[in-house]
């Protein structure tokens, strides 16, 4: 990769808009870039130190990829959020197939079965687990990171849990080790709802960073 | 004279863009020079940065854009001003006579205290 082509990495990383926007942003930089490039030879340079002048000339790439963010900021966003959205309802599912299949082994422990979710009624769960997934897909695409999908994972997963738990055991149509494995539910939700709603932003910021990288037009 | 940069350019960028592009359509690299060749080098900035400034009038319809080919290296992005762009360039041009002259007068005056 050249030195130009790192700059514009930098420099145009990240921004979440239509590839054929993004590619319009890449060609236009590299061609300032290059006519900068061949007016320092110009000035009787050598390559090598044309080259460094209009890069140290162009800016900060970090500085220019927080403006050209700036300015670009929610072009793509509705799209990004429902690439999220999917994506979180998509490891919703996968929390559904595992806590049925957790059913399934009757000898399951209460543990076993908190950490899949899979407690409380079977058709309230899926249709949780997918909702809730979603939600933090939604809410999570536009800041995303880490610690925005724990906390929204968090909370999600301690009001589900602690609903089930006060409704099962309350009206008395919980087991004992359904009414435990709720309880476990509520107790883990920093860790298990954390981890699945960082899964989430992380995943739909990883999945949405690759499909509208900025991609260089071959010449 | 030693280059002004940073802070003290950076405010008046739109204006400076603007004004140039009532001549003539410009594309980035172009108004970078234009700019630096007209005031002997005085006003110099980081060229990239010329660019979130070019996008953001192109939103707000103060400039439209459009691509041609060049037969001097790679295609070209110019700038052209919209109708709502002059009349913005004619506002902040009246606006920057306003206050070089206010400035000056406040270099050029007397005291009377």
């Amino acid at each position: 990769m050249s030195s130009i082509e790192a700059y514009l990495d930098q420099a145009c990383g990240q921004l979440y808009v239509n590839p054929a926007v993004a590619t319009d942003i890449w060609d236009e930089l590299r061609g300032h870039l290059e006519e900068l490039v061949a007016w320092h030879r110009r000035e009787g340079v050598d390559e090598e130190e044309a080259l460094r002048l209009a890069l140290a000339g162009f800016g900060e790439p970090a500085k220019l990829n927080s403006y050209l963010h700036m300015v670009h900021h929610g072009d793509g966003l509705w799209a990004r959020r429902l690439k999220a959205m999917a994506l979180g309802m998509a490891l919703g599912s996968l929390i559904s197939l595992l806590s049925a299949l957790a059913r399934q082994m009757g000898s399951a422990s209460p543990l076993l079965l908190a950490s899949v979710g899979a407690a409380g009624s079977q058709l309230y769960l899926p249709i949780g687990a997918i909702t809730t997934g979603g939600l933090i897909g939604l809410l999570s695409a536009r800041r995303g990171g880490f610690f925005v999908g724990w906390t929204l994972g968090s909370l999600a997963w301690l009001v589900a849990y602690a609903a089930v738990w006060v409704s099962g055991t309350v009206s008395g149509s919980f087991s004992p080790q359904e009414s435990l494995s709720a309880f476990y539910g509520v107790l883990l939700s920093p860790i298990l709802g954390g981890l699945f709603g960082a899964a989430v932003s992380l995943g739909s910021g990883a999945l949405l960073s690759a499909g509208s990288r900025l991609r260089p037009t071959i010449r | 004279m030693a280059a002004i940069g940073g802070d003290i350019l950076k405010g008046n960028t739109l204006t400076l863009i603007l004004n140039l592009l009532r001549e003539q359509p410009m594309y980035g690299f172009q108004i970078a020079k234009e700019i630096e060749r007209r005031t002997d080098g005085t006003l110099r900035f980081r060229e990239g940065l010329l660019y979130p400034a070019l996008h953001q009038l192109e939103k707000e319809g103060l400039v439209e854009s459009e691509w041609q080919e060049s037969d001097r290296g790679p295609r070209r992005k110019y700038y052209l001003l919209t109708a709502r762009g002059r009349r913005e360039a004619e506002r902040l041009r009246r606006r920057w006579a306003v206050f070089s002259r206010a400035v000056n007068q406040v270099f050029g005056g007397r005291s009377s205290v």
